[in-house]
Order: C-alpha cells, then structure tokens, then sequence
C-alpha cells in the first residue's frame, strides 16, 4: 500500500485536503507517516542540502535525533555525500536497540556488519531538478518530525488515506475544526462520506494543522 | 550468594536438597557460573535429559543488589536441541529474590526413579520440596495461580509448562515478572525439557525477611550506581526508543534495511510490517488501556516492556518483543498484532520458546502444511503442541526437526537452533556470531557493545571485511561478560556510545565485590567463558563444521538488495583465535 513510486505524482490526480484539528488528532496520520509519504523537493542533491537548505532542520536534531538513515533501503553514514534522486525514499528513525540496530546507524563502528547493502559515496554530478522523494518516519522521529511535515503538506496514495480514514471515529469528527477540500470546507460526519470525494483520484495531497 | 543449592532428584524416597559452599565456583555468576558448573560437572557425551545432565540456575553477580537492570538470570545445561552447552537468560523478578536468599546457584542434578511432579519451595528458613501431580500439565499461567493461592503474593516463580514437562526441545523455562505472570523465558535451547527430565515443575521463592545484598564498598557503590542510571536515561537507545516503542521499534527499520526475514527467510522484506510495527503496537496499547512503557524486573530503569490487552481491554500478554513479532508476524506472513499476541500469550503458557516456535511454523508454511499469513492456523499449530498430538510433538522440538520430518530444504538454523530475526545475508556480520557462537543461532550471544570493544580481541578497522570476525569475537566476549552480571544486554548501547557509562559498570562490579578490575579483566573474564562453553562442545563432538550457516545463506540471494552471505568458512574459523 505504501509502496508507490513518488515520481508518479507529477502526472496523477491529486485531491487536495486541508484539516484543522486538536493537535491530539494529529497521530491518527502517524501511520501515513510510517510507511510512507512524498514531497516535492530539488532532487540531485545531497541529504545534507535537504535537509538543511530544504526542509531547514534543525541541524542539532538531525545531528542527535535522525541517527539512522536509509536511502532506498541502503543504510547511510555521510549525509554530506548520499544523494537523493527522483523517485528515491529516505527512512528516518532514531538509534536503535539490538546488536543489528547499533550496525544501522550512521558511522557505526559496526558497519562492517552491514557493509554489503551500505549506500556507497555517490557522485557529486546528478542534474538538480524538482522531483518527488518518499520519505518514512519512524519511532521517535514521528514525535520530533510528524507536526512539521504534516503542516507542510504530504502527498499520500489514495487507499493509504482510505485506509486511515475508515479507522476514524465519531470523537474525530467531533474535535476536528475544519475540513476543506480543494479549498472547500465541507462538512463530514462519519468515514463513509469521504469515499465520493475520493474516487477519480490517485493521491491526496494532505495538510494537517493544529490548534 | 556464597552457597549453591544441589537437588538431587534421583535418591531413593525422593529428591534430597544439599547446601554446599560457592568453593572453587566464586567470583562466577550468572553465565559464568551456569557455564563453569555444566563444563566442569556434565559429561559431554552425556544425554541432555539424562542422569548425568545438570540443569542449573544462577543469578548474575550483582543480582538482588541496589544496582540497576541488575535482573537477568541464567539458565544452563547440555542442550537437548543442539548437543551442546546452553546457557539461555531472563528476566523477571527471580533473579533479585534468589540472589537475596544468599544462593549463587541452583543445581538440579540426577534422574528421578517415578514420575512424579515435584514443587520446591525456597524461602530464608530452607528448602522444602514436595510432589504435587495436581500441576501435571498445567500451563504456566496455572501453575502460577496455584501456587499464588499456596504460597502467598509475595513470592517469585521458576517453572515449566506442558512443553517442558513432554520435554520437548525447543521447550523454555518460565520466570514471573513484576505482576506475578509467567512472561519472562529462558527460551532458547530447550532448557525447559531438562527441568521437565528432572520432574521438577516449579520452583517457589520467597525472600521475605531477606534484605538487599551489600557491596564492600556502599558509598562508593551508590555513587557510582547514580552514573549508570544517569547514563542509562540518558541515552537515546534506553532513555528513549526502548521506553516508548520497546524492543519492537525495530520492526521498521530492519525492514527498511532489506533484512527482515519474511517467508521462512526467502525475503527481506515484510509488506505488512507498518501494521505490526512498535510503533503501531505502543498505540495500541495504550488505547486499549495496556502500557507502552513497563520493567520486567524491580530495578530496571530501561522498562522497554509492556501491557497487551485485546481488543475488550482485558490482559492478553505482556509487549511482545521484537523477535517473537517477527516470528509469528513477518516470517509466517502475518501482519495482525492480536493473532501474535495470542501466540506470544500460547507460547509463554505452554512454556515454549517463540523464535523457535516462529522458525518451525515458517518451515512448516513453506512444507504447505498449511498457508503463509494463516494467523489461525499458526494458532492452531501451537494448540496442537499444547496438547502433545504428533503433530504438535513434532513443532514443539523446533524448527531443525519440524523441517526434517516434513522434507524443507530451507530450514534456518544453526547447531539445530532457530535463527532470530535478522537476516545474515543482509547483515553480514550478525552471521559470523550466528554461525560461530556456541549457543547456536543466538542474536544474544554477540550483543554486548562496549566502548572499548575496538581493543578488545585486537585491533578492529571497521570499515574493512576483516572486521567482522574481529568485531564479532570482540562482542561475544563482551557479552559473556555482561550476561554473568546479571544485567540486562540492552545498557549495552550506553556502553557503547559513553564511555563514562561504561566505566561506571565496572566501577559497580568492583566497589560491590571489591576488586580492582580493569576494561581488559573483563575481557579476560569474558574470554574464559567462551573458551569453557568450546571446550565443552569440541568434547561433546563439534567440530568446526558446525560453525556453519546453513547452505542456502550461500546460494539463495536475498531480495531486495539481492545479497548472499560472503564471509568465507576459513574467516569463520579465526573467530576464537585469540
């Protein structure tokens, strides 16, 4: 389900959705997050360049927060020199536990452990261009990081905001501000009134705000 | 701790009960002391559910002290699922009251003339066993009541359930935790069929009137107690991620890596993980108003365990861990967190060892005894093992049988036990200590990251291939050391990372026993383990052929990143030349 190719969204259909919530709703999306969601951003460049000049992250946090990273499955050590490409998905997530947790990490001074699927030095001649990236989070990024991409606005396929939106209850409706579609604010009350304004489209554009 | 209980269940009228003195056994605890004890006392030719095997328990060296995470016990004795020395841990309230009643050990020995059940109880005034044939093939979870109903609630359990009591190999040990459950195993290795060879079903403890174990040196035992805790909390790894997610935060981004092993190991990647992941699982739990965030054991500040409820918010199981997630879960290709909770609450009542478990219901998917994703059906197979049917005999003996009897080529383990749940296709270097451990495939056995691991069994680069039979040795002996203590592996990421955390666990072991050990003692202490546990297997008759991952690790590439195992066997074989 989370396993869609983010270079398709130039040429999909997007529905636009806007949500203003109580910022205790925002985790209903967390699993949006988890298994994946795409941005547009420049493309060519280094994880460093996006996320210090992109997505302008705090750089203490990227520093002792986002200790593992993988780009299209490939652990990483250098951000420096790891190169998002279109279409590429970057996993984020804190240290993590277990001997092979501890091999995952950024400059492990176990990755030899894992050194035949490591992303290698990659070079520094990629054309810069706008492209679509999938990004993961995971465990304690989703705390530090969920709020500020889902105000920033996601892109999501379909079913996989389907799929969460079936789960939601009558206290989501009840505690949720505002709801706009294509810049509309519409009036749901239950999960079975998404669905028509779905249908037709691909992927959902989808910004959550909190009050 | 300066004497050793020895039961020995085979005298005429019933099994007799001998304190004796620690001896040539002190300075030993936990590992260290389950190793020494079956290396030195059990024939290595003997048969595991023999009169000649030893079944022993032993708290670590700082167990029942003030010292954090200090709560790990050891179970040892000649394996009955790979032929060799065992040495499977837990966690639990046991360890701390054990090591309160002064015992460094206990040590079931001989073979019992009927077939009767016993219960021994422990508390300061002796010892006091009796038969109880009303817990014949009770599960855990009963046992537990029966004697809460008995004894009181102030006591702590070691006990076996219907696995152990058929003595079935991939049978585990149970330990109560805090709540007086059954949820904590020394799952590995079949332990729990050598208890049930020696007709004992539970062991009841009680330390009331006991008080805290005193270090040599209490003030500066309490201070440097102070440093570990700080450095515990303040580690990402233990002061956060295992807190909030426990250790099943790892389902996601071992999954990422492309080294989750799903189908019985054909794949690296699990399409359902996001959907049994510890971050979907933390949810849950605390919805259904479980916990998210629990200890095993008095004095653990990590508390990376938890509360399972069902969907109707009544008790379930404990958090299951991430191995036993991956093994019902990924591996069988099932990606609902309430059918493996169920399996995991099955396993710890039936007292059966979930990896193993795990592994012997992939290889009996792949076998088409039944569908990948059949959550019922894998429940089912683990009823059937409750009940001692064939079938359930033959799942219940683990995951090397269960492939034998039904024809799989594919069958991952080593030294007859079941992998755990990283791939060593993906994660070369977890595939040396896989390979080379004498435990068998055991993701614990080379856990311990210490700071000064590069120093330890010489000098590592990191970054070149060499390292990781290098870095393996380094951490197999690191972990001998830590699972002697009695503490928990995971402070083993603070070691890693600070420096002054890791000088504060030696610091603790010294100022409690008064020593003056050093980084490069504990090596040493670490080394003498290993070597133990070697010699005893080359007696018992491996040879370095069995320091093998099985076949298809060479031969099946791995999706996604379409990788085989590379470590070559000549590498394999420098593991343990020190």
């Amino acid at each position: 389900m989370g396993d869609h190719k983010p270079q398709q969204i130039g040429t999909a259909s997007v529905l636009n959705i806007s949500l203003v919530v109580d910022s205790s709703l925002a985790k209903e999306f967390y699993v949006l997050l988890q298994t994946g969601f795409t941005v547009k951003c420049l493309v060519g460049v280094s994880i460093e360049n996006l996320f210090y000049h992109q997505l302008k992250l705090n750089p203490q946090l990227v520093e002792e927060k986002i200790r593992t990273i993988f780009l299209s499955g490939k652990p990483v050590d250098d951000i420096a020199t790891a190169t998002v490409q279109n279409g590429s998905i970057l996993a984020l997530s804190g240290a993590m536990p277990g001997l092979v947790g501890a091999t995952l990490r950024r400059k492990s001074p176990l990755a030899s452990f894992r050194q035949s699927i490591s992303t290698q030095q990659t070079s520094k001649n990629f054309k810069k261009t706008k492209g679509y990236i999938q990004i993961k989070l995971f465990n304690i990024l989703l705390k530090e990081l969920g709020l500020f991409f889902l105000e920033m606005g996601i892109y999501v396929p379909r079913a996989m905001f389907a799929s969460i939106v079936a789960q939601l209850t009558g206290d989501f409706y009840n505690r949720c501000r505002q709801i706009l579609i294509n810049g509309k604010p519409i009036q749901l009350k239950s999960s079975i009134e998404w669905f028509p304004f779905l249908t037709n489209h691909d992927f959902v554009y989808l910004k959550v705000l909190t009050e | 701790m300066d004497k050793i209980l020895r039961i020995d269940v085979g005298v005429e009228g019933g099994p007799k009960a001998t304190t004796v003195p620690i001896g040539e056994y002190a300075g030993l605890g936990g590992r260290a002391l389950t190793s020494a004890i079956v290396s030195k006392e059990v024939p290595a030719a003997s048969h595991p559910l023999g009169e000649e095997n030893k079944l022993v328990i032993a708290p670590g060296l700082l167990s029942g002290s003030m010292s954090a995470m200090s709560g790990r016990i050891s179970v040892g004795a000649k394996s009955p699922l790979t032929g060799g020395i065992k040495e499977a841990n837990s966690g639990g309230q046991p360890s701390q009251v054990l090591a309160r009643l002064g015992y460094a050990a206990i040590v079931l020995e001989g073979k019992p003339k009927g077939d009767e059940l016993y219960k021994i109880f422990i508390n300061k005034d002796g010892v006091k066993i009796s038969i109880d044939n009303t817990l014949k093939m009770l599960g855990n979870y009963d046992v537990v009541e029966k004697m809460k109903k008995e004894f009181g609630e102030k006591i702590a359990c070691i006990s076996i359930g219907p696995a152990g009591e058929m003595k079935l190999a991939a049978s585990s040990v149970a330990f109560t935790d805090m709540e007086l459950r059954p949820t904590r195993h020394a799952g590995r290795g079949g332990m729990g069929a050598v208890m049930g060879s020696k007709g004992v079903k539970v062991v009841v403890l009680d330390d009331t009137g006991m008080s805290m174990r005193q270090p040599k040196d209490a003030d500066k035992f309490k201070e440097v107690n102070k440093k570990w805790i700080a450095g515990l909390q303040a580690h990402g790894v233990t002061g956060q991620g295992l807190p909030a997610y426990g250790t099943n935060v790892l389902t996601n981004i071992i999954n990422e890596a492309g080294g989750y092993p799903t189908y019985n190991f054909k794949e690296g990647r699990f399409a359902g993980a996001a959907k049994i992941s510890g971050e979907v699982q933390a949810e849950t739990e605390t919805k259904r108003g479980g916990l998210a965030t629990h200890g095993c054991h008095s004095g653990c500040v990590i508390r990376c365990s938890g509360i399972y409820n069902d969907k109707d918010g009544h008790y379930l199981t404990k958090q299951p861990e991430y191995e036993t997630v991956w093994a019902h879960g990924g591996n069988c290709g099932i990606d609902d967190l309430d059918t493996i909770a169920m399996l995991d609450f099955l396993d710890d009542n039936y007292g059966l060892d979930t990896i193993d478990m795990g592994a012997a219901i992939g290889v009996a998917m792949e076998a088409g005894l039944l569908k990948f994703g059949d959550g019922q059906g894998a429940i089912n197979l683990i009823k059937e093992v409750g009940k001692g049917t064939p079938l359930g005999r033959i799942i219940g003996s683990g995951a090397a049988v269960t492939g034998k009897v039904f024809g799989v080529e594919r069958v991952p383990v080593v030294k007859g036990q079941a992998m755990p749940a990283y791939d060593p296709r993906a994660v070369q270097g977890i595939g040396v200590t896989y390979a080379t451990s004498p435990m068998g495939a055991d993701h614990t056995s080379g856990y311990a990251v210490t700071s000064n691991i590069l120093g330890v069994g010489g000098k590592v680069d990191p970054l070149k291939p060499e390292g990781q039979v290098a870095l393996s040795r380094a951490l197999q002996i690191a972990t001998a050391f830590i699972d002697s203590l009695g503490m928990c592996i995971f402070t083993a990421f603070a070691l890693m990372d600070q420096p002054e955390t890791n000088q504060a666990l030696i610091d603790l072991v010294n100022s409690f026993y008064g020593w003056n050990w050093t980084a490069d003692d504990t090596a040493d202490f670490g080394k003498k383990v290993l070597k133990m546990e070697r010699d005893f297997n080359i007696r018992a008759g491996f040879t370095k052929e069995q320091d093998r991952l099985p076949l298809f690790m060479k031969n099946q590439p791995l999706a996604p990143h379409n990788v085989t195992f590379q470590v070559t066997d000549e590498e394999l074989d420098q593991v343990f030349n020190w």
